[in-house]
Protein backbone atom coordinates (compact mmCIF):
# COMPACT_ATOMS: atom_id res chain seq x y z
CA UNK A 1 0.00 0.00 0.00
CA UNK A 2 1.46 3.33 -1.03
CA UNK A 3 -0.88 6.07 0.11
CA UNK A 4 1.15 9.23 0.37
CA UNK A 5 0.08 11.61 3.09
CA UNK A 6 -0.01 14.63 0.77
CA UNK A 7 -2.64 13.07 -1.51
CA UNK A 8 -5.21 12.80 1.21
CA UNK A 9 -7.74 15.64 1.41
CA UNK A 10 -7.18 18.07 4.25
CA UNK A 11 -9.96 19.70 6.17
CA UNK A 12 -9.81 23.51 6.04
CA UNK A 13 -7.93 24.83 9.02
CA UNK A 14 -7.34 28.04 10.96
CA UNK A 15 -5.84 30.15 8.17
CA UNK A 16 -8.83 29.52 5.87
CA UNK A 17 -11.52 30.91 8.13
CA UNK A 18 -12.35 34.51 8.89
CA UNK A 19 -11.56 35.21 12.56
CA UNK A 20 -14.74 35.19 14.64
CA UNK A 21 -15.37 35.60 18.32
CA UNK A 22 -16.17 31.89 18.66
CA UNK A 23 -12.88 30.71 17.18
CA UNK A 24 -10.77 33.48 18.73
CA UNK A 25 -12.01 32.71 22.24
CA UNK A 26 -11.42 29.01 21.70
CA UNK A 27 -7.82 29.67 20.68
CA UNK A 28 -7.45 32.06 23.62
CA UNK A 29 -8.60 29.28 25.97
CA UNK A 30 -5.66 27.13 24.91
CA UNK A 31 -3.16 29.98 24.97
CA UNK A 32 -4.25 31.10 28.43
CA UNK A 33 -4.04 27.48 29.56
CA UNK A 34 -0.44 27.30 28.34
CA UNK A 35 0.41 30.57 30.05
CA UNK A 36 -1.21 29.42 33.30
CA UNK A 37 0.79 26.18 33.14
CA UNK A 38 3.90 28.31 33.03
CA UNK A 39 2.49 30.14 36.05
CA UNK A 40 2.10 26.87 37.96
CA UNK A 41 5.84 26.22 37.63
CA UNK A 42 6.58 29.75 38.84
CA UNK A 43 4.29 29.10 41.82
CA UNK A 44 6.26 25.93 42.63
CA UNK A 45 9.51 27.90 42.37
CA UNK A 46 8.06 30.55 44.69
CA UNK A 47 7.25 27.89 47.32
CA UNK A 48 10.68 26.28 46.94
CA UNK A 49 12.48 29.60 47.32
CA UNK A 50 10.29 30.50 50.28
CA UNK A 51 11.14 27.23 52.04
CA UNK A 52 14.79 26.70 51.11
CA UNK A 53 16.38 29.72 49.40
CA UNK A 54 15.58 33.03 51.13
CA UNK A 55 18.02 34.91 48.86
CA UNK A 56 16.28 33.66 45.73
CA UNK A 57 12.92 34.46 47.33
CA UNK A 58 14.03 38.06 47.77
CA UNK A 59 15.16 38.17 44.15
CA UNK A 60 11.76 36.92 43.05
CA UNK A 61 10.01 39.35 45.40
CA UNK A 62 11.92 42.25 43.89
CA UNK A 63 11.33 41.05 40.35
CA UNK A 64 7.56 40.85 40.85
CA UNK A 65 7.65 44.28 42.46
CA UNK A 66 9.25 45.74 39.34
CA UNK A 67 7.28 47.14 36.42
CA UNK A 68 7.85 44.10 34.23
CA UNK A 69 7.07 41.78 37.14
CA UNK A 70 3.76 43.53 37.72
CA UNK A 71 2.92 43.19 34.03
CA UNK A 72 3.49 39.42 34.43
CA UNK A 73 1.27 39.23 37.51
CA UNK A 74 -1.50 41.31 35.94
CA UNK A 75 -1.44 39.18 32.79
CA UNK A 76 -1.59 36.03 34.93
CA UNK A 77 -4.60 37.42 36.77
CA UNK A 78 -6.33 38.25 33.50
CA UNK A 79 -5.56 34.87 31.93
CA UNK A 80 -6.68 33.09 35.11
CA UNK A 81 -10.07 34.80 35.14
CA UNK A 82 -10.46 34.34 31.40
CA UNK A 83 -9.65 30.62 31.58
CA UNK A 84 -11.94 30.24 34.61
CA UNK A 85 -14.97 31.96 33.07
CA UNK A 86 -14.49 30.44 29.64
CA UNK A 87 -14.10 27.09 31.38
CA UNK A 88 -17.51 27.56 32.98
CA UNK A 89 -18.82 28.31 29.48
CA UNK A 90 -17.32 25.01 28.33
CA UNK A 91 -19.03 23.18 31.20
CA UNK A 92 -22.38 24.58 30.07
CA UNK A 93 -21.69 23.38 26.54
CA UNK A 94 -20.78 19.95 27.94
CA UNK A 95 -24.23 19.91 29.51
CA UNK A 96 -25.68 20.73 26.07
CA UNK A 97 -26.66 24.28 26.94
CA UNK A 98 -25.85 27.62 25.31
CA UNK A 99 -25.03 26.34 21.83
CA UNK A 100 -27.12 28.67 19.69
CA UNK A 101 -25.09 31.40 18.00
CA UNK A 102 -26.69 34.32 19.78
CA UNK A 103 -26.15 32.85 23.27
CA UNK A 104 -22.63 31.82 22.33
CA UNK A 105 -21.70 35.33 21.22
CA UNK A 106 -23.29 36.89 24.30
CA UNK A 107 -21.57 34.49 26.69
CA UNK A 108 -18.28 35.08 24.88
CA UNK A 109 -18.47 38.84 25.33
CA UNK A 110 -19.63 38.33 28.92
CA UNK A 111 -16.54 36.20 29.62
CA UNK A 112 -14.26 38.87 28.15
CA UNK A 113 -16.01 41.63 30.10
CA UNK A 114 -16.08 39.75 33.41
CA UNK A 115 -12.43 38.71 33.26
CA UNK A 116 -11.38 42.26 32.39
CA UNK A 117 -13.52 43.78 35.13
CA UNK A 118 -12.33 41.35 37.82
CA UNK A 119 -8.70 41.87 36.86
CA UNK A 120 -9.14 45.62 37.18
CA UNK A 121 -10.89 45.15 40.54
CA UNK A 122 -8.18 42.85 41.91
CA UNK A 123 -5.36 45.14 40.86
CA UNK A 124 -7.13 48.23 42.16
CA UNK A 125 -7.18 46.46 45.54
CA UNK A 126 -3.48 45.62 45.22
CA UNK A 127 -2.48 49.15 44.29
CA UNK A 128 -4.68 50.74 46.94
CA UNK A 129 -3.18 48.47 49.60
CA UNK A 130 0.48 48.38 48.64
CA UNK A 131 0.84 51.44 46.38
CA UNK A 132 2.24 51.30 42.86
CA UNK B 1 -2.29 -8.89 8.71
CA UNK B 2 0.65 -9.10 11.06
CA UNK B 3 -0.08 -9.79 14.66
CA UNK B 4 0.93 -6.84 16.83
CA UNK B 5 2.53 -7.73 20.11
CA UNK B 6 0.78 -6.04 23.00
CA UNK B 7 1.39 -6.01 26.73
CA UNK B 8 -2.32 -5.55 27.36
CA UNK B 9 -4.50 -8.43 28.50
CA UNK B 10 -7.22 -9.48 26.04
CA UNK B 11 -9.87 -7.97 28.33
CA UNK B 12 -8.08 -4.62 28.52
CA UNK B 13 -7.79 -4.62 24.73
CA UNK B 14 -11.45 -5.46 24.25
CA UNK B 15 -12.49 -2.73 26.66
CA UNK B 16 -10.65 -0.14 24.54
CA UNK B 17 -12.45 -1.07 21.33
CA UNK B 18 -15.06 1.69 21.27
CA UNK B 19 -15.23 4.25 18.48
CA UNK B 20 -12.68 6.48 20.13
CA UNK B 21 -10.68 3.68 21.87
CA UNK B 22 -10.05 5.84 24.91
CA UNK B 23 -10.45 9.38 26.13
CA UNK B 24 -13.58 9.49 28.25
CA UNK B 25 -11.49 9.09 31.41
CA UNK B 26 -9.26 11.98 30.34
CA UNK B 27 -12.28 14.10 29.42
CA UNK B 28 -13.93 13.53 32.82
CA UNK B 29 -10.70 14.07 34.77
CA UNK B 30 -10.16 17.37 32.98
CA UNK B 31 -13.61 18.62 33.93
CA UNK B 32 -13.54 17.37 37.51
CA UNK B 33 -10.14 18.97 38.12
CA UNK B 34 -11.48 22.15 36.45
CA UNK B 35 -14.36 22.31 38.93
CA UNK B 36 -11.96 21.77 41.84
CA UNK B 37 -9.69 24.49 40.47
CA UNK B 38 -12.53 26.99 40.15
CA UNK B 39 -12.56 27.00 43.97
CA UNK B 40 -8.89 26.33 44.72
CA UNK B 41 -7.61 28.71 42.05
CA UNK B 42 -9.84 31.55 43.22
CA UNK B 43 -8.60 30.90 46.74
CA UNK B 44 -5.02 31.11 45.45
CA UNK B 45 -5.66 34.47 43.77
CA UNK B 46 -7.13 35.75 47.02
CA UNK B 47 -4.14 34.39 49.00
CA UNK B 48 -1.57 35.96 46.69
CA UNK B 49 -3.50 39.21 46.86
CA UNK B 50 -3.36 39.02 50.65
CA UNK B 51 0.20 37.84 51.29
CA UNK B 52 1.99 38.62 48.02
CA UNK B 53 3.43 41.82 49.44
CA UNK B 54 4.46 40.36 52.82
CA UNK B 55 8.15 40.25 53.65
CA UNK B 56 9.79 36.80 53.88
CA UNK B 57 9.33 36.25 57.62
CA UNK B 58 5.61 37.03 57.56
CA UNK B 59 5.06 34.87 54.46
CA UNK B 60 6.81 31.92 56.16
CA UNK B 61 4.78 32.28 59.34
CA UNK B 62 1.56 32.60 57.33
CA UNK B 63 2.25 29.10 55.97
CA UNK B 64 2.51 27.53 59.44
CA UNK B 65 -1.09 26.41 59.56
CA UNK B 66 -2.29 22.88 58.73
CA UNK B 67 -5.31 24.17 56.81
CA UNK B 68 -3.20 26.51 54.69
CA UNK B 69 -0.75 23.70 53.93
CA UNK B 70 -3.56 21.34 52.99
CA UNK B 71 -5.28 23.89 50.75
CA UNK B 72 -2.02 24.95 49.13
CA UNK B 73 -0.89 21.38 48.39
CA UNK B 74 -4.29 20.53 46.91
CA UNK B 75 -4.21 23.71 44.82
CA UNK B 76 -0.72 23.14 43.43
CA UNK B 77 -1.27 19.42 42.78
CA UNK B 78 -4.68 19.90 41.14
CA UNK B 79 -3.28 22.77 39.09
CA UNK B 80 -0.33 20.71 37.86
CA UNK B 81 -2.64 17.77 37.12
CA UNK B 82 -5.10 19.91 35.15
CA UNK B 83 -2.15 21.58 33.42
CA UNK B 84 -0.75 18.18 32.48
CA UNK B 85 -4.08 17.08 30.98
CA UNK B 86 -4.29 20.29 28.95
CA UNK B 87 -0.68 20.22 27.75
CA UNK B 88 -1.19 16.58 26.76
CA UNK B 89 -4.06 17.54 24.44
CA UNK B 90 -2.11 20.43 22.93
CA UNK B 91 0.85 18.14 22.22
CA UNK B 92 -1.38 15.42 20.76
CA UNK B 93 -3.07 17.99 18.52
CA UNK B 94 -0.05 19.86 17.22
CA UNK B 95 2.97 17.55 17.38
CA UNK B 96 2.45 15.09 14.54
CA UNK B 97 5.91 13.48 14.49
CA UNK B 98 5.55 10.30 16.54
CA UNK B 99 8.94 10.45 18.25
CA UNK B 100 8.68 14.11 19.22
CA UNK B 101 5.14 13.57 20.44
CA UNK B 102 6.12 10.72 22.77
CA UNK B 103 9.16 12.73 23.88
CA UNK B 104 7.12 15.82 24.73
CA UNK B 105 4.44 13.77 26.48
CA UNK B 106 6.98 12.00 28.66
CA UNK B 107 8.79 15.28 29.32
CA UNK B 108 5.74 17.15 30.60
CA UNK B 109 4.65 14.15 32.65
CA UNK B 110 8.04 14.13 34.38
CA UNK B 111 8.06 17.91 34.67
CA UNK B 112 4.65 18.09 36.33
CA UNK B 113 5.18 15.12 38.64
CA UNK B 114 8.57 16.47 39.75
CA UNK B 115 7.10 19.95 40.22
CA UNK B 116 4.37 18.46 42.40
CA UNK B 117 6.95 16.60 44.47
CA UNK B 118 9.06 19.72 44.92
CA UNK B 119 6.02 21.76 45.95
CA UNK B 120 5.09 19.15 48.57
CA UNK B 121 8.67 19.13 49.84
CA UNK B 122 8.64 22.92 50.18
CA UNK B 123 5.28 22.89 51.96
CA UNK B 124 6.50 20.15 54.30
CA UNK B 125 9.50 22.28 55.18
CA UNK B 126 7.32 25.35 55.70
CA UNK B 127 4.99 23.35 57.94
CA UNK B 128 7.70 21.73 60.03
CA UNK B 129 9.85 24.84 60.32
CA UNK B 130 13.56 24.41 60.90
CA UNK B 131 13.28 20.78 62.01
CA UNK B 132 14.04 19.42 58.53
Amino acid sequence: MTVSKSQRPLSPHLQIYKPQISSLLSILHRLTGLYLSLGSYVLVLWLLFLAFYPQAFLGMYNFFGSFFGKICLISWTLTFFYHLFNGVRHLFWDAGKGYDLKTMECSGWAVLGASGALTVAVWLCVFLRWGF
Amino acid sequence: MTKVFSLKTPLARAKGLGSSKNGSGHWIAQRVSAIALACLGSWLVWVLLKIGGYPLVDTVSWFRSPLVLLAMSLTVLTGLYHGYLGLQIVIEDYVSHHGWRIGFLVFIKFLNVISGGLALLALLKLGLGSSI
